[in-house]
């Protein structure tokens, strides 16, 4: 009965705990997030570089040029997680991004500025300059680095490692 | 685990190159698309003069108005002596409060910017749109 349990519960513990697995679950959550998180800023760039703007942040010609590019990076990466391609170059990327937005709103929680920050759609729970916000990102800032250091390979489908290159990095 | 950072590094820069070129391609493609540099920067329809300069100015001889074109947030943690808050997002109210009645040579000194936003350069924009023609801002440096 022990042996039968034990059993069980080493099988189960493969499962969750295969890094196959693990790697497809973060690089799919992190990926659709991202790309969550990016289609509203797409559908309105106007607004992203006003909300960006209020950070007070950047200097004023650098609110445009912002505003038109981190959407579609954030797409950009989202999808190629999802696809499985540069995985371990994008979750670098979105580390350098969530540490950037984390700094962005601790900031201005120090200075006392409350405003909807811009990163989901204004309805969203997760939306707000508030400690919420912090520690969800510092939560998907530590699994896009247990991303990195679980994916070994440059992409994560056999058939694109073949593609690509004929000597894999595995 | 040994990584390979050059790849890394390589894959990391291919990623932003092509983010940023579908960025400005679709941000030309769009209708609605956003100018790399705000209009009302673009358009210099109106003369500067440095802060120092103005105190000068102001001691010698003065007539006109001086706007403070930022929030009233702003305007009430500090702002120029003899200035009048007229926050640039509130355009109509304060041009009619101020100037529905005031001849277009009329000098007009703005101030007001911070590190992301030109309120200073959107009035002066905005009022020169309207005609005025007597538009100074005043500059930090």
């Amino acid at each position: 009965m022990i042996k039968i349990l034990k059993g069980t519960i080493s099988k189960i513990k493969n499962i969750f705990f295969h890094r196959g697995i693990s790697i497809f679950l973060l690089r799919i959550f992190l990926g659709l997030m991202f790309v969550y998180a990016s289609i509203h800023k797409i559908n309105n760039p106007v607004d992203f570089s006003q909300i960006i703007a209020k950070y007070e942040i950047l200097p004023f010609w650098a609110i445009n040029i912002t505003a038109i590019i981190l959407p579609w990076l954030e797409l950009w990466i989202g999808i190629l997680l999802i696809m499985g391609i540069f995985v371990r170059s994008c979750a670098i990327i979105q580390c350098g991004l969530l540490v950037v937005f984390i700094l962005s709103i601790g900031f201005n929680i120090v200075r006392g500025l409350d405003f909807y920050c811009g990163c989901f759609p204004e309805d969203n729970i997760f939306s707000g300059t508030n400690y919420l916000h912090i520690t969800l990102n510092i939560f998907w800032l530590l699994m896009a680095i247990l991303l990195f250091m679980l994916e070994r390979r440059r992409f994560s489908h056999r058939f694109l490692m073949l593609l690509f290159s004929k000597k894999t990095d595995v | 685990m040994t990584i390979k950072w050059k790849k890394v590094a390589f894959d990391v820069i291919i990623i932003m190159v092509v983010a940023i070129f579908i960025g400005f391609l679709a941000n030309e493609l769009r209708a609605n698309k956003v100018s790399l540099v705000p209009s009302h920067i673009k358009s210099l329809q109106y003369q500067t003069i440095s802060i120092n300069e103005f105190s000068q100015f102001q001691h010698t001889n003065f007539s006109g108005f001086i706007f403070d074109a930022r929030p009233h947030n702003y305007y009430e943690k500090n702002h120029l002596p003899n200035s009048v808050n007229f926050p640039v997002s509130e355009f109509d109210f304060f041009y009619s409060l101020y100037l529905a009645n005031v001849s277009i040579d009329t000098p007009i000194f703005i101030y007001g910017r911070t590190l992301s936003q030109t309120y200073d350069l959107e009035l002066a924009h905005r009022l020169s749109l309207k005609g005025y023609r007597n538009i100074t801002v005043i500059s930090e440096a």
